[in-house]
């Protein structure tokens, strides 16, 4: 008999279990999307789940968003940021498995630091709708941004968010290239040909992946793990659109949710020998998500820690009064103008012994500063894995210089305290950061002034449970 | 991206380890490295040099001269340990600049300008308002000596300084070691076994190996009211450049209108540029100047005629200094009980280290012969690849009344030349037993390549292990390959090789300085008597 037909392989399509008609929305329905992933004889390729969506935009009512508009979205995350926080828990036993908060801003610096702009644009467009930042080609070589409203790219990623059938006509190499059009609400088919009527809510369709530490996983083991309960909460809609055509009353709606996971079903033997073994151990990777302020020039940030397999940190800045603010992208990794950074590890220097100090013309604001801090930024892709293995970027000149720097932004901290084995140390103790910086106020903007600036933390570590019929233990 | 691992943890901190002999090296000298016996066990594949680099007596801002940045500055890396050669690779910039534009796409050129600064030449394209780049001289000639996206923008070796001044303070640039077999290495290195590790970097011997003129310097740049004002305003998004900071521009410099396609208007002196400011807000750039430009003659963009000097040419005393290298060591800290068990196992069996390594072989080609025979004297045991990459020969050695537009800029290139076909020798034995044709390339007007040699070239640089990612470069870095083994395997060559190429018509029409890299695997044998390399 050949083994390998008694495994199946099968993709299952899960709608969330507080499944809502009209959708789910931050305003003005059900803003928390729950799914429950029974605990069957399966492994999950968590890898490959997607959360699948149809997303209608609105300006002002129902008011459809028109490419005219300066009504934007994130190039890099789009809409995969309808996802501000996601918990990640088993269902038989209770245990709260993972939970990551601003999710959105991870995805941030998870796309800007893994995808080129090419790939952005040809193939994460395909799942994310999102067309990435940076040029890829001569016939886009122009460097440096130009009015967020109608800067082409700008027009281009906003071309995503038009849902109301309605041409677009701003020259790119998408031109004419409307997805929205034509996709009536509810139709329960893509390939509908008649347009919604005017006012009417179009919607496109996304295909995200979840970038949180448990969706690394290749195969888990659902009868193990005792199932799965996941909980997604949406993303503000002030934090998720930026542009001055975002009124208070613009609002976003997410249709037909459903979670697509392969499955690959354990054949006889293996399921005998699952219940004859009664104690098993699981290990998962996941983030410790934490927010922090930088409110001084000279800041030491700390964190108190205690992870067993602690691989590596990322850290993204923003000015705190972009946050939750229709006038600046939420999703934009901000240098506050970083003038010394010191990463220590129970007060002493670690992972580097050094300080790294970028040589930057201090008395230049950050738009014009040529520095491309290579120093911090080869450490910050360190995080993800040996930076001289990340080909493929939009950490790239043209989006770190310029009005890009203080507007789009892909600036990021980072540290990778296991490079060599890649399986994470045990910490106990406080991690901390020195850092000098400028704080400049780019939001007045004020090269002379400063203003706090959030300061996004995440570690990525990895965790092992011992699974007995009694219940899930971390270890 | 990390997945659960069952690797043993090991704890692993960056060292910063200064070089040993000065602080200061000039175009020439040799940076030394010495990786302590002490310092344990280290990973190769995650430690990198840092090279802080700075100019002097330069009137133009500068660039690095080619497509692998910093890697510019190195002409050879010798890895030894206590006078034993581990590997010595002559004519590196050429060979990581072969590495850049065989295998690096656009992308990771973007990427990789970050830390290298590499900078393209700006020769194509559009200018600012949409209008075609010029189809003219010097551009036209400039095509040939570097690839032109318009998007690869590494850090410049002169930002801004105070009041728009040329900024000359050190910018720092970090070097992947691409090709040296020690840095290739994927597992951690005991140094405890090996024992000091000298390495030595020595610097190009010119300055004009390894620098070029900003690229952007001598384009023309859209410009409102230029010519009719002092004033001149740039509106992003810019040709060749990101910011003020990062533009050609220099307080000092002058200033002339010019049509859209660069031909200059007016025929009175231009204007010197006395400030320079940058909107925060909106990116946009003010040149303020001592008076109208061209003589008030209107035009749509603007040209820089002199650098900060006054002289139209760039000042022949320009210089690259090193001011400070550092080799950043990635330490890893294994267990006690590994720790000991490897002593005894190298106490025991020796230790067995393959490097990587690429050894240099030149002859050169006198212009106007036809039919050429290079002998390429490698003997090496553990031979896999040879690639020859036939550059100008007689390149004028330091800046002479240089021209900012980068038309006379150094050349590591491998020129086609017409070449119609190729084949090697190794011993009595020839491969391919016919020549590789390449007629199809013979024809200057038009883009065709001899799929024959592709495939050639590709089977090469699998063979030295360099993964083939863009064959844009094809003609233009022309590089003769030839595969020795394949599937990892080498071959011993211990007959030499000869490679005999067949020119078009009247032969070359330079003096060529063919450059052959042999890429074999150095065997490192640690054991209770010393090291011995076998190669």
């Amino acid at each position: 008999m050949n083994s390998v037909a008694t495994q199946q392989k099968r993709f299952v399509r899960i709608t969330p279990s507080n499944n809502a008609s009209a959708g789910f929305s931050p305003d003005s329905s059900q803003p928390i999307v729950r799914f429950s992933v029974a605990d069957t004889m399966a492994s999950a390729d968590m890898e490959n789940a997607r959360v699948n969506f149809r997303l209608k935009v609105t300006t002002a009512g129902i008011q459809p968003v028109a490419s005219a508009n300066d009504f934007n979205i994130d190039q890099c995350v789009s809409g995969c940021a309808v996802f501000d926080q996601v918990i990640v828990s088993s269902r038989r036993y209770g245990n709260q498995i993972e939970a990551v908060h601003n999710l959105g801003r991870l995805n941030s610096s998870w796309y800007s630091s893994l995808y080129s702009p090419k790939q952005m644009a040809a193939n994460v467009n395909l799942n994310c709708r999102s067309i990435g930042k940076g040029c890829y080609g001569l016939q886009q070589s122009l460097a440096g941004l130009g009015v967020v409203g109608t800067d082409p790219s700008h027009i281009l990623q906003r071309k995503y968010l038009v849902t109301n059938g309605t041409a677009t006509a701003t020259g790119n190499s998408k031109q004419g290239w409307n997805q929205g059009t034509g996709v009536a609400a509810g139709s329960g088919s893509l390939m509908i040909a008649a347009p919604p009527a005017s006012g009417s809510s179009g919607y496109l369709d996304f295909s995200v992946p979840l970038h949180l530490g448990f969706f690394q996983s290749s195969s888990v083991n659902l009868n193990q793990v005792g199932g799965l309960e996941i909980v997604l909460y949406l993303d503000q809609t002030r934090n998720l659109f930026f542009g001055t055509d975002v009124a208070a009353t613009a609002s976003y709606t997410i249709t037909d949710v459903s979670l697509t996971i392969p499955l690959l079903y354990y054949n006889s033997q293996q399921i005998q020998a699952q219940t004859a073994q009664p104690e098993s151990v699981l290990s998962f990777m996941y983030w410790t998500s934490i927010y922090s302020v930088l409110d001084s020039t000279f800041n030491s940030i700390a964190h108190r820690l205690a992870l067993k397999g602690l691989l590596s940190a990322i850290h993204n800045m923003q000015p705190t009064v972009a946050i939750n603010n229709t006038v600046y992208d939420n999703h934009a990794l901000i240098d506050p103008g970083v003038e010394v950074l010191t990463f220590l590890r129970d007060g002493v220097k670690n992972p580097y012994e050094k300080s790294m100090i970028p040589t930057v013309n201090r008395a230049e604001g950050l738009a014009n500063k040529a520095c491309l801090n290579a120093e911090i930024l080869n450490e910050y892709l360190s995080a993800y894995r040996n930076p001289r293995d990340i080909n493929y970027t939009q950490v790239i000149p043209e989006n770190l210089n310029g009005r890009n720097a203080t507007k789009n932004g892909v600036f990021g901290l980072g540290q990778n305290y296991d490079p060599s084995a890649g399986a994470g140390i045990s910490i106990n103790g406080t991690i901390s950061y020195d850092i000098q910086s400028k704080l400049e106020d780019i939001t007045t903007p004020d090269p002379a002034g400063i203003e706090p600036y959030a300061f996004y933390s995440y570690y990525l570590s990895r965790q092992d449970y011992i699974v007995t019929p009694q219940g899930m233990s971390a270890v | 991206m990390y997945k659960p691992s069952e690797n043993m943890p090991l704890n692993s901190f960056q060292v910063v380890s200064p070089c040993e002999n000065q602080t200061d090296f000039r175009a020439g000298q040799i940076i030394r490295f010495v990786i302590p016996r002490s310092i344990g066990y280290w990973d190769p594949h995650t430690s990198r040099v840092q090279l802080e680099v700075r100019t002097e007596n330069n009137n133009w801002k500068m660039a690095f001269a080619h497509s692998c940045g910093v890697a510019s500055l190195i002409d050879m890396v010798r890895i030894s340990q206590n006078g034993i050669v581990l590997s010595e690779t002559t004519e590196y910039a050429t060979l990581n600049n072969l590495f850049t534009l065989y295998s690096d796409s656009l992308s990771i050129k973007q990427r990789n300008a970050v830390q290298n600064g590499a900078r393209d030449l700006v020769t194509e394209g559009l200018i600012g308002d949409g209008t075609v780049f010029p189809s003219a001289a010097p551009w036209e000639a400039l095509k040939r000596q570097g690839t032109s996206s318009g998007v690869v923008l590494g850090e410049n070796l002169n930002g801004q300084g105070p009041a728009g001044t040329m900024d000359n303070t050190s910018k720092k640039y970090q070097l992947e070691m691409r090709g040296i077999g020690l840095f290739e290495l994927l597992n951690a290195i005991p140094s405890i076994a090996i024992g000091d590790i000298l390495i030595e970097l020595r610097l190009v011997n010119f300055n004009k190996q390894a620098l070029m003129v900003h690229p952007a310097s001598k384009i023309p740049h859209i410009a409102a009211s230029a010519g009719a004002a002092p004033t001149v305003v740039l509106t992003p998004p810019f040709n060749g450049f990101t910011n003020l900071a990062d533009s050609p521009f220099v307080v000092g410099m002058q200033l002339t209108t010019a049509t859209a396609n660069g031909a200059a208007v007016g025929g009175a002196t231009p204007s010197l540029i006395t400030a320079m400011a940058q909107d925060s807000a909106t990116g946009i750039i003010t040149l303020t100047c001592a008076g109208n430009l061209s003589g008030g003659t209107a035009g749509t963009t603007v040209l820089i005629t002199q650098g900060n000097d006054g002289v139209n040419n760039l000042n022949d005393a320009t210089a690259f200094i090193v001011s400070r290298a550092s080799m950043l060591l990635q330490v890893v800290s294994p267990p006690q009980q590994y720790i000991e068990e490897t002593a005894a196992k190298v106490a025991q069996d020796g230790l067995i280290l393959d490097l990587n390594t690429y050894t240099t072989y030149r002859t050169s080609i006198t212009q106007g012969i036809s039919n050429v025979t290079c002998e390429i004297p490698a003997m090496m045991s553990r031979a896999r690849g040879v690639l020859s990459v036939p550059r100008v020969n007689n390149q004028t050695g330091e800046f002479s009344n240089y021209n900012p537009t980068n038309q006379d800029k150094n050349n590591i290139l491998g020129q086609y030349q017409q070449l119609l076909r190729y084949r090697t020798q190794i011993g009595e034995l020839y491969y391919p037993n016919q020549p590789v044709q390449l007629d199809q390339m013979i024809k200057t007007d038009v883009c065709h390549f001899s799929a024959q040699h592709i495939v050639e070239l590709e089977k090469c640089l699998q063979a030295c292990k360099i993964p083939l990612r863009s064959l844009l470069s094809t003609k233009q870095n022309f590089v003769i390959p030839r595969v020795l083994a394949k599937y990892g395997a080498s071959v011993n060559l211990e007959k030499g090789i000869r490679l005999y190429l067949e020119y078009n018509g009247n032969g070359t029409t330079a003096a060529l300085d063919v450059v052959s890299y042999v890429n074999h695997v150095n065997r490192v044998m640690v054991g209770p008597n010393g090291l011995e390399v076998l190669s």
